[in-house]
């Protein structure tokens, strides 16, 4: 009885950020309404905070957070937690408030080095009946899960099964830009042709108080985190199957966004990076610029996924080594909303020292999936 | 030692102990086997319950299905209530819509088969009604990422190459939203016989709802193997946009958060909910759905026990043979030492062992009736509560058990006085033996005993059914019965002390034998008396029933044609399924209706623990008001001065709810509550959980809702029939109406009727044979007694044939006054059934007919049987061992 549901979950992701399934639904029988999400073009003049608000023309939202908490007692934990808005084509005009035009889902992730894998849970559900990502201003809720935005602090609660956050990630820390636009001027090209863009903007250096729940009990923590905004209809290029992303925040007040689009056989689609100095000075940097090298890679248990964890950027004239607090960081949510990923803390080293704490984002080795 | 010696008895009376055996395994079969029907039936719907809701702790529904479903902005306030949201962890709605197919060629050939009806008018339709139930789908519209988490059943296997992707593309991608498309549905396996789709395909299929045809892809299938009935799955949205249900549910099935207490929450979420919701847990559920047939089960076993009863008293009978044949032999043994209380319980012993073997042959048959019975003809005897469910035999050994103790105890019952009058007797005057009415120390109770019980029983008559079933009204009928059977002897002797002496020798000598000796007869009677008075209440109660309903259906189809928008009439059917008022103009227009009245039909929740209760809106003018058996009528001024709507409520309705005539009552219509006043109280065979029925003038002043579910067409007289209904026909989408004959729906209802009395009848039958087969019995034992008797009669000089007719006229005698009694104690128990059973258990009443032809007849005949059986039980006293017999004693 599971596999069907997983078998439809997974079809179900791969529609939403696979751009060539749209003239599919494009052409769907007379009596669903026509499906053109809108596609994402350059040159957007993106105003706050209705940019920070949802975009339900667009096929593809997230709204994403990552961070290193350190408790008290020092203890440290690294957390991910993502909103998900997909426009699915489906039930557009009906009439019927669940109409499932618009679904949220959700993903949260704790990371734990003594644990030594990812807590991790997931939410699922249609818009509406108490589920939303409203327009004009940060305000996302699905089920008992929240983001919002107001007076430059990002709230997030996420009762999970085993964990619970609730994590206020403040935007007043100087003297960065806010938000950091991505790309130019927050059009985020990802292939090459001009419609496989993003619009993508940051929060990097957020400060976090907030408490963790972790086996009943719960602790203050504080930290720094990242967080991104991201809306596309054509995400993946025609002949991407993944990407390789990270988010640091340098300890010296500076951050980088880096990402790669990987084809089939491993090559280079796209990539692009984003380099913040501790001054303020941004340099951005494009697809010649930035590369992910494999230093070591590690073979889940579970999904038999081959993962490139530990690796080297080389950004501009700068290389980083990128490791990982622990290797096993996957994130295999196929037996519900049939994502498998690794989404893993790790921290950021030049010349064996770190210099910043990151998050590193692999998708599309699990499976010969596009993702 | 003797046990070995009982052994040995037991073998040479092999066939009356058989005939024992046969007549409490008969009783032990029949109650088990109508206990595992019924009980399957149950279980098989509470699990396709619980299946369908998964492992929801809380369900909010309006009632059961037939409610017609409920606003969703319920959930809209569950789910953003700031004290509410956070203590759930799923709230699946589900909207749930039956959806009757037609086949196309089955549409024809009822269409023939009723035409040919008209010119014939004869035949009933089961045909068409079982054409009618296995055309029906029950629809889910689910959320599937909410149920996905509750009730993985759910979940469809999409069918490989769909449609779609055959069709548009070869990208696998484009089938998983498909099954959120609002026309995309999945179907179990009886759902995919049912349309005829193949069973690994996708199809697409047109079917009609309300007056449309609408297209939906059949894309994959579902499994749920705890349900086989034809069911289909998809996304809620869809359903309610295809079925004309935008912002209806029909349940809502909650997970709650760990460690959130379910009853608290149940308590503190009932005052946030609009009235006719209720929130249930699954056991409570459970418990409703068994409580709607409870009534008729019960009933049902009871009766099925009748046979067991009589059963007890074919033991009785036989042992008392048996211990008057083994009279020296006892005597025998008590001269040897064996004590009285050693005897006494030797022979319950051997009558407990009877008793429990036949159980036990009883429980075997009564499991394979019960598993051959739910095999071929389903759990459903009739009575329609279970219609169309086929469950496997459930039954537990603890039950099994029970029932082979009720064997056991008949073993028991039945051998107990006799047992007590072979250990009572002095063993020196029974080693003698010479005593010629044969049966020594007979028991006989005292007459206070008697009257005593019948006084019991009186005060039990008066006292209330206990939780909705008439426990004490049986055991009313008990104590009545058991008063009587102990006076019995006394009142044979009365009233043969009563007849004149008579010329005719032989039945001089058969009158004072029965008054003498009032303990055999009484004996012989017995089994007679409760018999034959257990099947002439039966008959009567069944007749009353069959005649006031036939009264009932004369007044409630006062139309001639009837006529409704699809096929079927599930009242959940009836919510998708409905027209509105221009389609009824058009159908005032036919030429040859003199009216058509408009109906519709609503289930209320009145209380979230009891069945719905159905809402009937139509046109109240006065001769419809009239055509109703009306029993109670509030007073006009009442009615004028309370300047409230007026609502007619059933006798149902009226006892569960405790109304009355000119009461004020609340209820939830479409969410509000609005205040009625009871007019009057109606007769209504229909629905056991209630009914009621308002103008359709004030209904559409409260709710404005002008939908209509049924057509009641009155046709002037000069009409054809035949040719208004070709006219219907002839109507744009004619093909969709269902048309029905009010004097076809008369017959179907009768035939219904008498069909779930046919199990009646069967035990009735069964009963009566236990108790001639007691009759038979006693004559056997009395003839062995009185064999010196007839020995020294012959000797007098009787003739064969003369003492063949003394029997027989002991026979006619005994059968007269069993027949006698049997029909004053059995017009005595119909009363009770009648007034107080099935008011009680059903909450209708009737009018009591008698039968009396029929019950001439019937005594009649027990009277002969009882003189025949007499004479060829008596057969052996006429053999030359009678003469011996007298030998042996001189």
């Amino acid at each position: 009885m599971k596999l069907p549901i997983s078998r439809f979950f997974i079809s179900l992701l791969l529609l939403l950020v696979i751009p060539n399934a749209a003239p599919v639904l494009a052409s769907e029988p007379i009596g669903r309404a026509t499906f053109r999400p809108t596609p994402v073009t350059p040159n957007p003049s993106l105003t706050f905070p209705r940019d920070h608000g949802a975009h339900p023309a667009i096929r593809t939202e997230w709204w994403y957070a990552t961070g290193h908490l350190q408790t008290a007692s020092g203890k440290p934990f690294g957390f991910q937690v993502t909103f998900f808005r997909s426009r699915t084509g489906v039930g557009e005009g009906s009439p019927s408030k669940f109409a499932p035009s618009q679904i949220l889902f959700a993903h949260a992730a704790i990371a734990d080095p003594e644990l030594g894998k990812l807590r991790h849970d997931e939410r699922i559900a249609r818009a509406g009946f108490g589920n939303f990502a409203k327009t004009g201003a940060m305000d996302v809720k699905l089920e008992q899960w929240t983001m919002q935005m107001s007076d430059n602090l990002i709230h997030t609660k996420i009762p999970a099964k085993d964990f619970t956050l609730d994590l206020k990630l403040g935007l007043t820390k100087p003297p960065l830009p806010r938000p950091l636009l991505q790309g130019e001027s927050g059009y985020s090209r990802k292939g090459p042709a001009s419609t496989d863009a993003s619009y993508y903007l940051s929060l990097p250096q957020l400060a976090v108080s907030g408490d963790v729940m972790v086996n009943g009990k719960t602790e203050a923590v504080t930290g720094v985190a990242w967080f991104d905004h991201e809306w596309s209809s054509d995400y993946l290029a025609s002949d991407a199957v993944g990407w390789d992303w990270l988010g640091a925040n340098f300890a010296d007040g500076g951050a980088m966004m880096a990402f790669q689009m990987r084809g089939k056989n491993g090559s280079l689609v796209w990539a692009s990076g984003t380099r913040v100095f501790a001054g303020g000075q941004i340099v951005k940097y494009g697809r010649d610029a930035v590369r992910f090298t494999t230093i070591n890679t590690w073979k889940s248990p579970r999904t038999g996924a081959t993962w490139p964890v530990s690796q080297t950027l080389s950004i501009g004239d700068e290389m980083f080594a990128l490791k990982p607090w622990f290797n096993d960081q996957e994130l295999d949510s196929s037996r519900s909303t049939g994502i498998i990923y690794w989404e893993g803390a790790a921290d950021v080293l030049r010349e064996n020292k770190p210099v910043a704490k990151g998050y590193l984002e692999l998708t599309g080795y699990a499976k010969p999936i596009k993702f | 030692m003797l046990a070995k010696l009982f052994i040995a008895s037991i073998r040479a009376n092999l066939g009356r102990t058989l005939l024992s055996v046969a007549g409490i395994a008969l009783g032990v079969a029949l109650g088990l086997a109508v206990h595992v029907i019924n009980q399957s039936a149950i279980s098989e719907m509470q699990q396709a319950t619980r299946t369908l809701s998964g492992d929801a702790d809380l369900t909010l529904s309006g009632g059961r299905a037939s409610a017609g479903g409920f606003d969703e902005a319920v959930l809209e306030t569950f789910l953003t209530d700031a004290h509410i949201a956070p203590l759930i962890a799923i709230a699946s709605p589900i909207l749930e819509i039956n959806v009757v197919l037609p086949l196309p060629k089955s549409l024809e050939q009822s269409m023939q088969l009723m035409q040919e009806k008209m010119e014939t008018q004869n035949q009933t339709t089961t045909q068409t009604t079982n054409q009618t139930t296995s055309q029906t789908i029950r629809v889910i519209g689910i959320d599937i990422f909410q149920a996905a988490r509750l009730q993985p059943g759910y979940a469809g296997e999409r069918f490989k190459g769909g449609l779609v992707e055959q069709q548009k593309s070869p990208n696998d991608s484009a089938m998983p939203l498909s099954a959120l498309q609002p026309d995309s549905i999945f179907l179990n396996r009886a759902a995919l016989a049912v349309v005829g789709a193949q069973m690994n395909g996708p199809t697409s299929l047109s079917i009609p709802i309300g007056l449309e045809n609408k297209t939906i892809n059949v894309i994959g299938k579902i499994e749920l193997p705890q349900f086989k009935e034809p069911l289909a799955v998809m996304d809620i949205a869809g359903a309610q946009v295809l079925f004309n249900q935008v912002g209806k549910l029909s349940r809502i099935d909650l997970r709650l958060q760990p460690g959130v207490n379910i009853e608290r929450f149940r308590s503190n979420v009932l005052p946030l909910l609009p009235p006719g919701l209720s929130v249930t847990t699954p056991q409570q559920r459970d418990e409703q759905s068994a409580a709607v047939s409870r009534a008729y089960r019960i009933n049902l076993t009871v009766l099925s026990l009748v046979a067991l009863f009589t059963g007890g008293f074919l033991v009785f009978s036989t042992q008392s043979l048996s211990v008057v044949r083994r009279r020296s032999q006892f005597a025998l043994y008590r001269t040897l030492g064996v004590t009285q209380r050693e005897l006494l319980r030797a022979l319950v012993a051997e009558g407990a062992a009877l008793g429990t073997i036949s159980g036990a042959i009883g429980a075997a048959l009564g499991l394979a009736v019960a598993t051959l019975a739910l095999k071929k003809l389903g759990a459903d005897l009739g009575s329609g509560f279970f219609a169309g469910v086929v469950p496997e035999a459930d039954w537990h050994a603890a039950t099994v058990l029970v029932f082979i103790g009720l064997g056991s105890a008949a073993g028991v019952v039945g051998a107990w006085l006799p047992a007590r009058q072979a250990a009572l007797e002095a063993p020196a005057r029974a080693l003698k033996a010479n005593d010629d009415a044969g049966g020594g120390a007979t028991f006989l109770p005292p007459w206070w005993a008697g009257a005593t019980l019948l006084v019991l029983s009186a005060v039990l008559l008066a006292l209330p059914a206990i939780d909705g079933i008439p426990w004490l009204a049986y055991a009313s009928i008990a104590a009545m019965l058991f008063g009587v059977i102990a006076l019995t002897p006394i009142i044979c002797a009365k009233a043969l002390s009563l007849v004149p002496p008579s010329k005719s020798i032989i039945r001089q000598l058969a009158a004072r034998h029965i008054e003498k000796s009032p303990g055999p007869s009484a004996a012989a009677i017995t089994g007679i008396v409760a018999s034959f008075s257990l099947m002439i209440a039966m008959l009567i109660m069944v007749v009353s029933f069959r005649a006031s309903l036939e009264d009932w259906l004369t007044g409630v189809l006062k139309a001639d044609i009837y006529v409704r928008v699809g096929r079927g009439n599930g009242p959940s059917t009836s919510e998708a399924n409905t027209m509105n008022t221009s389609t009824g103009a058009a159908f005032q227009a036919i030429n040859g209706v003199e009216h058509a009245d408009y109906l519709r039909y609503r289930g209320i929740n009145l209380n979230p623990d009891m069945a719905p209760v159905a809402l009937i809106v139509r046109p109240l003018r006065d001769d419809v008001l009239a055509s109703l058996t009306m029993l109670r009528r509030a007073d006009a001024n009442v009615i004028a001065a309370s300047k409230l709507p007026i609502v007619w409520v059933s006798e149902a309705m009226a006892d569960l709810y405790g109304l009355d005539a000119g009461q004020a009552v609340t209820v939830p219509i479409e969410g509000i509550a609005r205040k009625l006043i009871v007019g009057g109280v109606w007769r209504d065979y229909a629905r056991s959980s209630g009914a009621m029925t308002i103008d359709r003038e004030a209904y559409i002043a409260m709710t404005g809702d002008t939908r209509i579910n049924d057509l009641a067409l009155t046709l002037k007289p000069s009409a054809n029939k035949l040719e208004v209904m070709n006219a219907i026909r002839a109507m744009p989408n004619g093909d969709r109406f269902d048309i029905i004959n009010a004097a076809e729906i008369r017959k179907l209802s009768l035939s219904a009727f008498d069909r779930s009395f046919a199990v009646t009848y069967a035990l009735e039958i069964a009963a009566i044979f236990v108790g001639l087969a007691g009759i038979s019995a006693t004559f056997s034992a009395q003839a062995w007694a009185r064999r010196r008797e007839f020995g020294m009669l012959r000797h007098l000089g009787m003739t064969r044939g003369e003492i063949r007719r003394l029997l027989g006229a002991e026979g006619t005698l005994l059968g007269s006054l069993g027949a006698a009694i049997g029909l004053v104690l059995g017009f005595a128990i119909a009363l009770v059934l009648i007034f107080v059973v099935n008011r009680q258990s059903f909450h209708w009443s009737m009018e009591l007919h008698i039968p009396w032809l029929t019950l001439a007849i019937l005594s009649v005949a027990l009277i002969g049987l009882t003189a025949l059986s007499a004479i060829i039980s008596g057969r052996f006293s006429m053999s030359r061992q009678a003469v011996l017999a007298v030998k042996e004693d001189a």
